[in-house]
């Protein structure tokens, strides 16, 4: 098997290679020298990096291109580019980068002979109280970039309303495709995806785990932050290791010209960031974050809960009972941190080495106590319960990047790369029930753990072959052991696994450009898995037409596998969790989607409209559940884990006003994820993210020094399964039992969700530096939206307690910089 | 853009097309709940159909009937009508003689409720085979006072050991009763209380090839018994075995109806007897 793969590795760098020298002969007929990899042509070839003018920063994924022109690239992860066929060598260069002023470049003879270096002007125009210009730089986020990618600009993000803290996540969930009703999960549900879907890299290594405060917040600190790219599907081969979406951030190197010092405070958190040049070759970047809401639990952040939110507690005598119903209402509390820590050296002009090392943590408390009284006079019963839930987790992540650009056209990044996912949660219901001559009392609970680590060693190599053809090829070792353990009431270990995984993956894709109107991005990915010791293909296209400068028509296509799944686990009273487990033979199956995507956009200078058509069809898909203890005599994992098929489809539309004093867009998502679980239902059933419509309006306006911002977030309710009756049977042995009926799965709609959440920044010089303070609301009109359902089923008795999302909540936020 | 809107136009229309046909479910809509048993060459009278009580319905019961059901049971490639029993209001049954009940035949039990198809298949499995009881008869003391219960520690080591095969770890339940007219008590003077005169013993099922009889647990009375030994499919014993539901995680009892909750299952029996006598 192993020979298999390295042929299949082989035959498919010379497939490329082969491919490549004849594609280029019959179209430019130019003489093409690849033993030494030069190109000689008439037209000029120039290459370069892009900077950030203040700080020295290089920036990655900027447009540079000829203007007027269709010529133009993309500057690599480090901020080198090669742009060929230039016409003249007095051409004029743009370079465009969100959160940066364009800037334009007349190019001279003498220019072109070394290499380029263009500085990039920080826009912050919100300063000079003038006219705003229609400059690209301005925007918040570029959506048209290829076929279902956009780039979002962590400048930007405080333009936005937020909850307490500028958010990466929250900014991306505003997106269409992308789903904006989760506040308990900063993860992101790209287009009927779940976010374990979702590929999360940082600086090389994967983030398992992207929740803050139940999900509230992010765990990325967007100080320390430079750039975000996410692909919501259709993803080119580079990628690997996930079925729905990818979101590749790269961190700050830090600032090379000065000591360089910001820090930051809202009413969830304090925040601060040091970035120290070392002589001319070295940067250290410390960015560090830490929400105090469990030290001042009596200040203004819990008053502002209390005072718009119910109780922790509330009597079920209140709310109506029908036949033994009575709902109560829970809020957790909490603290998280996270720090970033980044150390970059450039040995020389060709090369970067960095060291860049992320911890983040939460601490959870959502322990309570209920009391509920059923029945009157004789058949009174009041039933306390004293709920102990603690909920610990976080990830630990490193890596070591070396990258160097060897030559124009050839660039190579090697990454090493640690990651660890931890989470740990004690749940222990202690419940007694008073009734009028007696007390019995009932103890249960749960212990859960799980912990995945994740060794990576990559390497990413960028070929450049001519202005047509662009070749990037690489491979990828992943070592992953997932440990799972779940434990109940103390004794009964319904889970106990640990499972290692070795994954070996070759890649090779070509970025050809056979006309100045037509992209094509076609790659092939394999991946050895040594645990079902198979070998995983994953071909993938990506299409783009412009008819001409407005309209674009652009598709993809392409498999894709995932090795390492979270698994739901169905938990009808309790609101269902997850936990990652490693595929493997037994229980938890590989995942695969195929994606298709159609659409197309109509650009103009203020205005896109897009619309993208997509389609995901997904197999071994895994859910665990204790709701259908069957297999009598079977392994007791065959009992626990059920796999199911799901089909994903829906169409983004999209209008935003891209420049201008007034920005922002207009999405709409119509969409269904139907999953196919045969033996958990009869009949294919919604997905827990299933959401027929999402509808969002984002508005910032530029007013002199104040940033002005308004976004209007609807989305129809989602699905949730719920106990809804009883009945007897009764046995052959005469006995006649009741059981609680559960519905349908997902048979039940939670009522839609919409919120209103408004922002001010004013922005201020401070001596040399600059600052910014403002208001947001979050939930301005104090909708109470439900996260999930509890139900609690004691002596045939159902309680029901709606876990709701968060009310109005006003939040501060001050930050400077120097 | 006439190009674009049309392209637009034709995709709306794909997508709209291409939903999946799921019905929505109502809370308040009731579930109907089958407890139907086939036994191999008996007639078909034990078949009952209920439904679930939905919690936002006034009623405390745990359970309401389904009377006027037209319930089908298909087998033999024939189609059999079950007729309401009119004085036991949910319970059908087949009053006619062309319906037999015969081992590895399969059956489909078929209504319709809320205009949805109920239904589920089951098979009659094989009699059991080698049954065997042994011994035949065994002397009991008779229990009147403190001191015979004390010396009854004695009769009480005696044990009858029914046994039959079970190679292939099938399902078994037995059924323990006496057929004597007027039975007398092993307790006449009901020292220990509460052992009834018609008592009767089933086991829950198991996948054993023996079960040992013992006086005051198994059978409390003089006379003749029946054992009856039950082969019994995997679905009714998958029923029992969830019988019991964690209220934590709420475990969804075993069913095999489609559409619906409860049980249809086949059975096949052989008998073996035994003599309980007076010490």
């Amino acid at each position: 098997m192993k020979r298999t793969f390295l042929r299949v590795i082989l035959i498919m760098f010379l497939v490329c290679f082969t491919t490549n020298s004849f594609a280029t002969y019959h179209e430019n007929n130019l003489e093409l020298h690849l033993y030494d990899g030069k190109f000689e042509q008439d037209r000029t070839t120039i290459s370069g990096v892009v900077k950030d003018k203040e700080s020295g920063e290089t920036l990655p994924f900027a447009n540079v291109f000829v203007k007027d022109t269709n010529i133009g690239t993309t500057t690599n992860a480090d901020g080198f580019f090669t742009l060929f066929d230039i016409p003249s060598e007095t051409s004029t260069i743009q370079v465009q980068y969100l959160g940066y002023k364009v800037e334009t470049l007349v190019l001279t003879p003498e220019m072109v002979k070394d290499k380029i270096t263009i500085l990039l002007m920080p826009d912050n125009n919100q300063l000079d109280e003038v006219v705003v210009s229609n400059d690209s730089g301005q925007q918040i986020v570029k959506m048209n970039k290829s076929v279902s990618q956009i780039s979002l600009s962590p400048k930007k993000l405080a333009s936005i309303p937020n909850l307490g803290e500028k958010d990466i996540f929250r900014a991306i969930q505003l997106l269409p495709g992308v789903s904006g009703t989760n506040e308990s999960s900063s993860g992101l549900y790209v287009r009927g995806g779940t976010p374990d879907q979702n590929l999360v890299l940082l600086d090389g290594f994967t983030v398992y785990h992207v929740d803050h405060f139940y999900g509230f917040f992010s765990a990325f600190n967007s100080g320390a932050l430079k750039d975000i790219q996410l692909f919501k599907g259709g993803f080119p081969a580079e990628y690997g290791g996930r079925i729905s979406s990818v979101m590749d951030l790269t961190g700050k190197t830090g600032n090379s010209n000065k000591l360089s010092l910001s820090a930051g405070l809202s009413l969830v958190s304090a925040n601060a960031t040091v970035e120290i040049p070392i002589g001319e070759k070295a940067n250290l970047l410390i960015a560090g974050r830490r929400s105090y809401t469990d030290i001042l639990k009596s200040g203004l952040y819990n008053s502002i809960f209390d005072l718009y939110n119910d109780s922790n507690q509330t009597n079920g005598n209140n709310l109506p009972n029908f036949n033994g119903f009575q709902q109560n209402q829970t809020q957790p509390s909490f603290y998280f941190y996270d720090l970033n820590t980044k150390f970059s050296y450039k040995p020389s002009d060709k090369d970067i080495i960095s060291v860049s090392v992320y911890n983040g943590e939460d601490n959870l408390d959502s322990s309570r106590e209920n009391q509920n009284t059923f029945g009157s006079g004789t058949e009174e019963r009041t039933i306390n319960s004293d709920i102990e839930d603690l909920l610990n987790w976080g990830n630990w992540g490193s890596s070591v990047r070396w990258a160097r650009q060897w030559s124009d056209k050839l660039y190579t990044n090697v990454v090493g790369a640690y990651s660890n996912y931890f989470s740990q949660r004690k749940r222990i219901n202690d419940i007694s029930i008073q009734l009028a001559d007696s007390t019995n009392t009932n103890k249960s609970g749960l212990v859960e753990d799980n912990n995945l680590k994740d060794f990576t060693l990559r390497i990413h190599n960028e070929y450049k072959v001519n202005s047509k053809h662009s070749l990037e090829f690489g491979g990828q070792l992943t070592m992953n052991e997932v440990e799972y353990n779940y434990i109940l009431n103390d004794s009964i270990t319904v889970i106990d696994q640990k499972d290692k995984g070795l994954l070996k993956t070759a890649y090779l894709q070509d970025k050809w450009s056979p006309t100045e109107k037509l992209n094509i991005v076609g790659g092939i990915r394999a991946t050895h898995f040594d645990v079902t010791d198979q070998i995983y293909y994953e071909p993938r296209l990506s299409v783009s037409y412009k008819v001409n400068d407005k309209v674009k028509f652009k598709g993809a296509w392409g498999k894709y596998y995932q090795f390492v799944n979270r698994i739901v686990r169905e938990d009808v009273t309790q609101g269902s969790r997850d936990f990652w487990l490693l595929a493997n033979k037994e229980n938890s199956p590989i995942s695969f989607s195929q994606h298709f995507i159609l659409g197309t956009s109509y650009e103009v200078d203020d205005w896109l409209f897009d619309v993208e058509f997509f389609e995901k069809e997904m197999t071994g898909l895994t859910e665990f559940s204790l709701r259908f203890q069957s297999a009598l005599g079977t392994d007791p994992n065959d009992q626990l884990f059920f796999e199911g098929t799901g089909i994903s489809r829906g169409v983004d539309f999209l209008i935003q006003k891209k420049v201008g004093k007034y920005t922002g867009w207009l999405g709409y998502t119509l969409s269904e994820v139907v999953h196919t679980f045969p033996d958990l239902s009869n009949n294919p059933f919604y997905s827990l993210n299933d959401q027929r419509h999402e509808f969002k309006i984002v508005n910032v306006l530029k007013a002199g020094r104040w940033d002005l911002g308004a976004t209007w977030v609807y989305g129809s309710g989602k699905p949730y399964t719920a106990p809804n009756g009883l009945y007897t049977i009764t046995l052959l042995d005469g006995t006649e039992t009741e059981y609680v009926s559960i519905g349908e799965k997902n048979g039940l709609r939670i009522d839609p969700y919409h919120r209103l959440d408004l922002s001010a920044t004013y922005n201020f010089n401070l001596g040399s530096g600059k600052g910014e303070m403002g208001l947001s609301i979050f939930n301005l009109y104090n909708k109470t939206n439900t996260w999930y359902n509890e139900f609690e089923v004691l002596d045939n008795q159902v309680t029901e307690t709606n876990v709701n999302y968060i009310g109005f909540t006003p939040s501060l936020f001050f930050n400077v910089s120097f | 853009m006439k190009t674009v809107n049309k392209i637009i136009y034709v995709l709306c229309i794909i997508i709209n097309s291409s939903c999946e046909d799921i019905s929505d479910f109502d809370p308040g809509e009731s579930k109907p709940v089958v407890e139907a048993f086939l036994y191999e060459g008996e007639s078909v009278d034990d078949i009952y159909l209920k439904k679930t009580v939905p919690f936002n319905n006034e009623s405390k019961s745990g359970s309401e009937i389904i009377s006027d059901a037209i319930i089908t049971i298909s087998g033999n490639g024939q189609d059999f009508i079950l007729t309401p029993v009119i004085d036991q209001p949910g319970r059908y049954i087949y009053d006619g003689n062309d319906l037999s009940v015969n081992i590895g035949e399969n059956y489909q039990l078929t209504f319709e409720y809320d205009d949805r198809i109920i239904s589920s298949t089951t098979t009659i499995p094989s009699e059991p085979e080698g049954t065997d009881i042994s011994p035949q008869s065994i002397f009991i003391n008779e229990i009147n006072s403190l001191v015979d219960l004390r010396d009854f520690r004695e009769s009480f080591q005696k044990t009858i050991n029914v046994t039959w095969n079970n190679n292939d770890g099938s399902y078994y339940y037995l059924v323990v009763e006496n057929i004597e007219n007027n039975p007398e008590s092993i307790d006449p003077t009901d020292v220990l209380g509460g052992l009834g005169i018609n008592f009767e013993f089933t086991t829950t099922p198991t996948q054993e090839n023996i079960l040992s009889l013992r006086p005051l647990i198994h059978y409390t009375q003089y006379g003749t018994h029946r054992v009856t030994i039950y082969h019994v499919n995997e679905e009714y014993a998958l029923l029992y075995e969830t019988s019991t539901q964690d209220s934590r995680d709420l475990n969804e009892p075993y069913t095999n109806i489609n559409n619906g909750l409860g049980i249809f299952s086949g059975f096949a029996s052989q008998e073996v007897y035994f003599e309980v006598i007076k010490q």
